[in-house]
């Protein structure tokens, strides 16, 4: 404990990661609503249709409720690759979010503090150079195209035993995997996440340049110039 | 200015308690897709 009480290291301990602890704490209360919500409408659409209703339980483990998690999940994390690739290659001047138009491109390794540029407290594979620096220099990226891929597998295929599920309702019939990837219902899914994601990108990169939030590092300086890039050292 | 404790070097505690956040993140994902996948697996 380092001679510290328990009261001040659990003040330091919410304090340095209210961020995340809040975000967290968001996430959890709108799946829990998500679940209740699209509870009650499933059972009132099975009503409609004259068919037995399901208890919670059962709806929250259905592919119903994993395809609409699942598709919010990989538009996400697609939206947040897309970004963490297109700002090394990209710029957008003035703006908080974009490096200085020139910048463009990976940077050195002076830049990027690798090998022999790293500080004493870098993390080891960022000084052990070779394939281990070239890794933990995407790893980022990596991890989150990962889980945008994880994600749109598990959508694919929780939206297509929903699909089927439904065509058995209304007595069509069944379609394989490979042939519900070239259906509309799984397109449409994807791509209604996908626009409101770009939109929500493109404009936080163009507002960003004229408009301010004080105290936030999402934002440039208040008093900063409209055409002066935010990340500029 | 920043606060005072703002600039001292984290201790190993405080260190810890980062990289349980990071791992808490990395579970939840990862453990909510393997339970969708296993539901639409079992074709529920």
């Amino acid at each position: 404990m380092s001679g510290r009480s328990r009261g001040p290291a659990r003040r330091s301990f919410l304090r340095d990661n209210s961020l995340s602890l809040f975000f967290l704490a968001l996430f959890l209360a709108a799946l829990v609503g998500h679940a209740l919500a699209g509870h009650q409408l499933y059972n009132q659409e099975q009503q409609e249709h004259g068919e037995p209703t399901v208890g919670f339980l059962r709806f929250v483990t259905s592919s119903r409720f994993a395809v609409e998690v699942s598709e919010n999940w990989q538009s996400e994390f697609l939206q947040f690759t897309l970004y963490i690739l297109a700002t090394i290659w990209f710029v957008q001047r003035g703006s908080s979010e974009s490096k200085l138009p020139g910048r463009e491109g990976l940077g050195s390794d002076e830049d990027t503090l690798l090998g022999r540029h790293a500080r004493p407290r870098a993390p080891r594979w960022a000084r052990a150079g070779g394939v281990r620096t070239r890794l933990f220099s995407h790893s980022l990226t990596a991890t989150m195209a990962i889980v945008f891929v994880a994600s749109w597998l598990v959508q694919s295929i929780s939206g297509w035993r929903d699909f089927n599920q439904e065509q058995a309702q209304h007595g069509g019939g069944e379609i394989s995997w490979g042939g519900y990837l070239i259906e509309a219902d799984f397109w449409d899914r994807t791509l209604q996440n996908w626009q409101s994601e770009f939109l929500a990108v493109g404009t936080m990169v163009i507002f960003a340049v004229f408009l301010r939030q004080r105290g936030s590092p999402e934002s440039k300086p208040v008093g900063m110039a409209h055409e002066e890039t935010g990340s500029e050292d | 200015m920043r606060p005072p404790w703002a600039k001292q070097s984290p201790t190993g505690q405080e260190r810890l308690a980062v990289r349980v956040m990071f791992v808490v993140y990395l579970t939840l994902i990862g453990a909510g897709l393997a339970c969708f996948l296993a539901v639409a697996l079992l074709g529920r």
